[in-house]
Formats: C-alpha cells, sequence, structure tokens
C-alpha cells in the first residue's frame, strides 16, 4: 500500500480552512530543522525556546489574516521569519551571540534523558557538541549560509536574496564554511563516526 | 574561473538544487573524473557530521504553540 504524504500546501489550505490537526503535522514535520536553526544561530535552549514560540505565533497570525502567500514554500518561509527573529532579538538585547558550554543547558529536559541510555546519550551529546564548536568557530557570514542551506532547508536563491548578496557569493560562502569544517575535522582527527 | 563554477554546481547537486536534467548530466560528469568524485565525497562526510546536530523544542513549547492557535481560531468565529 503506497503511504500517501499530504503536502504543506495541502495542510496550509486545511488549516486556514479550520482544520487545526494540519498545523499540528506541519510543527510535527518541521519543528526540528527550524528549532536546530534557530538554536544554533543564537546558541541558547532558552532563547531558542522563545524564538520559535513567536516564530509559530506569527505564522499563525499571518495565516489566519490570509496574508499567506508562499506557496509550495512552507519551510523556508518560516525559517526566514524564524531568522528574522533571532535577529531582533539581539537587535533589542544588544549582544551577539556566543559559543555557550553544554554546561546548564538541558535542565529543561532533565526528564526525558533519564529516559533514554545515558551513556549513548552522552556519547551523542559529546558528538553533537563537537560539530557545534565547529560551526560556530566559522566566520559569521559563512556559518549563517551554511545553517539556514543545511538545517533551514533554504535554497541558495533564497539565501543569497534575504542576505543581500549574489548567490555567486553564497554558494562562494558555503563552500569555505565545509572547506573549513572538513579542515579541521582531519587536523585535529576529529572522530564523530 | 572554471574550477569554482564546477565546485558550485557540485555544491547545488549535493543539495539537490539543480533542475532534473542538469543533475544526471552532472552526475555523469563526477562518474567520470575521479578528482570531483573526491570532492563530492568529503562534502558528503561534512554534511554527515553536520546531521549528527538535531535539536527539538520542548513539548510544552508546542501545546502553548497550538492553544494559542485555538484561541485565536475562537476569536476569529
Amino acid at each position: 500500500m503506497k503511504n500517501h504524504v499530504i503536502s504543506d500546501r495541502e495542510l496550509v489550505k486545511q488549516y486556514i480552512q479550520g482544520n487545526e490537526a494540519c498545523l499540528e503535522m506541519l510543527i510535527t514535520r518541521h519543528k526540528n530543522k527550524i528549532f536546530t536553526t534557530i538554536i544554533l544561530i543564537v546558541n541558547d535552549t532558552y532563547i531558542a525556546e522563545d524564538i520559535f514560540q513567536e516564530t509559530f505565533i506569527k505564522v499563525i497570525r499571518t495565516l489566519r489574516s490570509g496574508k499567506y502567500n508562499e506557496e509550495g514554500k512552507f519551510l523556508p518561509w518560516i525559517v526566514r521569519i524564524a531568522r528574522n527573529m533571532s535577529i531582533d532579538h539581539f537587535r533589542r538585547s544588544k549582544r551577539m551571540p556566543t559559543v555557550k558550554s553544554s554546561d546548564g543547558e538541558d535542565i529543561f529536559r532533565t526528564f526525558e534523558i533519564s529516559e533514554e541510555n545515558r551513556e549513548d546519550r552522552y556519547i551523542s551529546d559529546q558528538k553533537e557538541q563537537t560539530v557545534r564548536e565547529l560551526i560556530n568557530l566559522l566566520p559569521a557570514e559563512q556559518k549563517e549560509v551554511l545553517v539556514l542551506r543545511h538545517y533551514g532547508n533554504m535554497s541558495f536563491k533564497d539565501i543569497a536574496e534575504i542576505t543581500g548578496v549574489s548567490i555567486n557569493t553564497a554558494l562562494g560562502r558555503m563552500r569555505y564554511a565545509l572547506n573549513n569544517m572538513r579542515k579541521i575535522i582531519s587536523e585535529k582527527s576529529i572522530s564523530l563516526q | 574561473m572554471e574550477q569554482t563554477s564546477t565546485q558550485q554546481k557540485l555544491l547545488l547537486y549535493a543539495y539537490n538544487e539543480l533542475p532534473a536534467r542538469e543533475m544526471l548530466e552532472f552526475r555523469k560528469l563526477i562518474d567520470s573524473n575521479s578528482q570531483l568524485r573526491s570532492d563530492l565525497d568529503n562534502l558528503r562526510m561534512v554534511q554527515a557530521r553536520l546531521d549528527t546536530i538535531q535539536e527539538s523544542p520542548h513539548p510544552t513549547n508546542i501545546q502553548i504553540v497550538l492553544e494559542e492557535s485555538r484561541n485565536s481560531q475562537l476569536e476569529i468565529h
């Protein structure tokens, strides 16, 4: 039997028509990509939770007002909102994101960790933290393109548009970002298998 | 210049952004060029590392968003 996957477009349409369950499906489908993108921009779990919530409240209001016109591009549209909200947050607080240590980050998730195998979780956390630190070592412009493309699923064309550069520049930044990461991984013999 | 262009195309290929026909043509080029194949392998390796990061928002946060949605629906009616 074939699995029928309802498109984002259809879910958005049905949600606007009043089917609340469709929003839950959209969130379930995209929450990790959106949240990972935000957390990599702001480097703080609590701020990321706030921005995630603010982003979806804006999404809900826009959809309800009938102003949504990004058919077929639902995820990049939300990522764009989340990115702008993250930038606004730092403008308001007048500080730029810093690299956050792993300490004190997971209090919010204590009960979830206790349900998993602690050792596996520790190893997985270490790998994740190492990759996060590598991303934070990148120059800001390279990091931005990498996060928006790899985690936010935005096309290079869209990234070029929102960052105000040519598509060649966006591609160039991504290339340098990935090359830099590869070099660091090789030089430091970082094992992430 | 040509080198840069090919490298940029490699990125577009790795992120499935080339049009279908160009995808096939570029795949042939990769198969016939060992340097390009090696570059793609390196790229895939970094992509796999990046995939180790996957964060989820707290379930309570999602419930707040869904409640906000239900409340705004009620306001409309």
